[in-house]
């Protein structure tokens, strides 16, 4: 039925009638198919019996039921969500649950949930995977018509190098004591080449862990870029676990990665720092990279941590200067790509350095979460409707009080 | 329920929130049909914008820290020694006394929630409203700072009466847009005047009269009546400085001359070390909503979505109601996102209703 449906007109409406036809043919109360992004996830289709704009329960439950199992990629059968554990902290109905993942060329693409009152004995079950199946094909398709005429260029492989390339990011803050860390990244349509990083180290001589913060950019752009941002990022992983001084580390780094880099001709910019918690001191190196600003929370006064080195993939052989700064409560350090004080408003102006660092002032009464959240918008907010060009990365890391 | 301004409000529209209108009486309750009998009336007394229902969104609960009763009171018993001192030079403490121990008692209760509604005051009541927010936004700045009971109203009577010196002013002085050297220095009396009834009045703690004679006071010396600075201010007066301002800035008024939470944030702090004790002002900052309920956002995802739902731990991570997806469809039923939950979604613009 689906696959007749959906060969006469893949469209939304038709999405919307399978979600019906489901619940009825199942004798479910509630069907729901999505859609998985780069960024997020878009609802296709939603059908609920006797839903209403007066209850919202299951609408918003089914939010967090999608998105885990596309996040997990595997079914997901509960038998009563109200006592199940897993979505303690939402406002659950004491319904059961199949959520079934849309996959298409080895990689998710949605998902299909059935919400029923009832008991499953796996005919339920079963029934949802088949559909699941017959939906791939349609699915896949409507991905690349659902939205703008942008996306339609971008190629389906692209894709897949951008949401391997995110997965590589910190999905995590550690936990530092003494201080609170938050990051962004936003990224462009065409994927780049931005890197950050933030390592625990191993200090065997003191025995302290200090925190290893890496920011980076590799030159260029497309599948070249992202893929040795991902070389990179485990061979500075590997270096930086071993708690060397960061002139030291970069130097390793360039060590490591100068022959590919100079067969390719790429190279890559890096700022790198390591954080020592009872001293409270920044050490700090750079290969080329925009030096990071740094807020002063006793007096608001704003500077930049600058210093020189130049970039990895230079010359086989390169050492770098190691500078180091004594950080108090309530100073703010921001590490960032360029993407950020190079992004345009309409009329060509740069962010530049002066606001990010204006904004920064602005905010460095707020938690780290909201002056971040304070800063994207500030920045999304003067770029209006200009493309963004280039990733956009920054790390946030504030002296606690 | 969103905010939409009073010049777009349209007849047939449904009012989410009740207006307070004159003397902190309900002038429209919640579930009022607006006609054009209303937004005339409205317009007069100077309201300049509404939280209406809207039906592609579907109704929002949300649980102000203040109810709307107690709300009311304060207001009432506020409007009546404003009256009283006018009139007598005196005024009833008991009724104060209640008031701010019913106000605090249940912002102690609700101490999870955070304020998060814009404040649509109309232009008559601005004094009172504004008294009574500046008390609700002082109480939750001396939670934070982990105040005990007793602290807290002290500091609640403090800032309810901050502006009572006002009163002894010539009214005709207040109504002036631009005032003389010699006018000006007439203004500036009001807090020693607001200091002398609370100093001599009983049952007015000398600490909460001080609020009255020191908010104007800077923190860097440069303030008035006397250029006291940093901690020769008393700390409830450090706190109402700051709470009082951002009530002003925040709270629509005639023109809907509002700004929101973020932008008021950014003001207040180019003055943290000049007007302000920048260990109060970041409390304080901490403490209140950055998205209030009510307003549209553009979230990072493309979707648009209300905000519904404040977190008092993230105050820039608000719960949205997704009503319209990044085709430009709307949703029907609408999802909400908890942003505390999903870091990877963020807000990325607020919209402006023309931008619907």
């Amino acid at each position: 039925m689906v696959y007749r449906l959906l060969l006469e007109d893949n469209s939304e409406t038709t999405y919307a009638v399978i979600c019906k036809e489901v619940c009825r043919e199942f004798n479910s109360c509630c069907c729901s198919i999505w859609l998985k992004e780069i960024n997020g996830q878009q609802r296709l289709a939603y059908f609920e019996e006797k839903g209403s704009f007066d209850d919202l329960t299951i609408s918003n439950l089914d939010f967090e039921v999608s998105k885990s199992v596309m996040e997990n990629n595997s079914l997901l059968t509960v038998e009563n969500l109200h006592t199940d554990r897993r979505f303690s902290g939402v406002k659950t109905p004491p319904l059961g649950a199949i959520g079934v993942p849309i996959v298409a060329r080895n990689s998710v693409i949605g998902c299909i949930i059935l919400y029923h009152k009832g008991r499953d004995n796996g005919v339920l079950t079963d029934g949802v995977k088949r559909i699941a199946e017959n939906l791939a094909m349609g699915l896949d398709q409507v991905k690349y018509n659902f939205t703008t005429a942008r996306q339609e260029k971008l190629h389906k492989e692209l894709e897949i190098a951008r949401s391997i390339q995110q997965s590589l990011l910190p999905k995590h803050m550690p936990r530092v004591q003494g201080i609170r860390l938050g990051a962004r990244t936003i990224p462009a349509y065409e994927i780049g080449g931005d890197y950050y990083d933030l390592i625990i180290t191993d200090d065997h001589i003191t025995g302290n862990n200090n925190l290893g913060i890496a920011v980076g950019d590799v030159m260029g752009k497309g599948i070249p870029a992202a893929l040795l941002m991902a070389v990179a990022r485990t061979v500075i992983r590997l270096v930086a676990k071993r708690s060397l001084p960061p002139n030291e580390v970069l130097s390793e780094i360039n060590r490591s990665l100068f022959p590919d880099l100079s067969s390719q001709g790429m190279f890559l910019t890096m700022f790198y720092a390591l954080y020592n918690p009872p001293q409270k001191a920044l050490l700090y190196s750079t290969a080329g990279h925009n030096p990071p600003l740094i807020l002063e929370g006793s007096s608001g006064k704003i500077g930049l941590l600058r210093c020189r080195g130049i970039f990895i993939g230079g010359r086989p052989e390169l050492s770098y200067t190691l500078h180091s700064r004594k950080l108090k409560q309530g100073d703010i350090v921001l590490f960032y790509t360029d993407g950020l004080t190079e992004a345009r408003n309409p009329t060509g102006e740069r962010f530049d350095i002066r606001r990010v660092a204006e904004v920064l002032k602005e905010y460095r009464h707020c938690d780290v979460p909201a002056l971040i959240d304070c800063l994207s918008l500030r920045l999304m907010q003067f770029m209006g409707e200009t493309e963004q060009s280039d990733d956009i990365t920054f790390v946030i890391l504030k002296i606690e009080d | 329920m969103r905010v939409i301004p009073l010049e777009k409000v349209k007849p047939g529209m449904v009012i989410e929130r009740p207006v307070i209108g004159l003397g902190g009486k309900v002038l429209l309750s919640r579930g009022v049909k607006i006609d054009e009998r209303y937004i005339k009336r409205l317009k007069e007394i100077g309201i300049s914008a509404l939280y209406i229902r809207d039906d592609n969104i579907g109704k929002v609960e949300y649980d102000d820290v203040v109810s709307e009763r107690t709300r009311l009171e304060v207001i009432n018993v506020t409007r009546d020694v404003m009256n009283n001192i006018r009139l007598t030079s005196d005024f009833d403490i008991k009724g104060v006394n209640k008031a701010v121990d019913d106000l605090v008692s249940e912002l102690l209760i609700s101490k999870d929630l955070v304020v998060a509604l814009v404040d649509m005051r109309s232009a008559n009541e601005k004094g009172f409203v504004h008294a009574v927010n500046t008390t609700v936004l002082s109480v939750i700045t001396g939670m934070a700072l982990g105040y005990n009971r007793d602290r807290l109203l002290q500091l609640a009577c403090g800032a309810l009466l901050h502006d009572i010196g006002i009163i002894m002013l010539p009214p005709e002085l207040l109504r002036k847009l631009s005032l003389s050297p010699e006018e000006n220095k007439q203004i500036m009396k009001h807090p020693e005047l607001g200091f002398e009834i609370l100093r001599k009045k009983e049952g007015v703690s000398l600490l909460s009269a001080h609020v009255a004679l020191q908010h104007h006071e800077k923190y860097d010396g440069s303030g008035y009546p006397r250029g006291l600075s940093g901690k020769e201010i008393s700390e409830f007066a450090r706190i109402v400085s700051v709470t009082a301002i951002y009530d002003n800035m925040v709270g629509v008024g005639i023109g809907g001359d509002g700004v929101l939470p973020h932008q008021a944030i950014e003001r207040l702090t180019a003055y943290s070390g000049k007007w302000f004790d920048p260990d109060i002002l970041q409390v304080f900052v901490r403490s209140i909503a950055i998205f209030p309920v009510g307003i549209t956002v553009l979230l990072n995802t493309g979707e648009t979505a209300l905000v519904t739902n404040a977190n008092k731990k993230f105050p820039s991570r608000p719960v949205v109601r997704v009503f319209r997806n990044r085709a430009g469809v709307n949703l029907n039923p609408p999802f909400e996102i908890d942003l505390a939950r999903n870091p990877e979604y963020f807000i990325q613009k607020i919209l402006k209703d023309d931008d619907l």
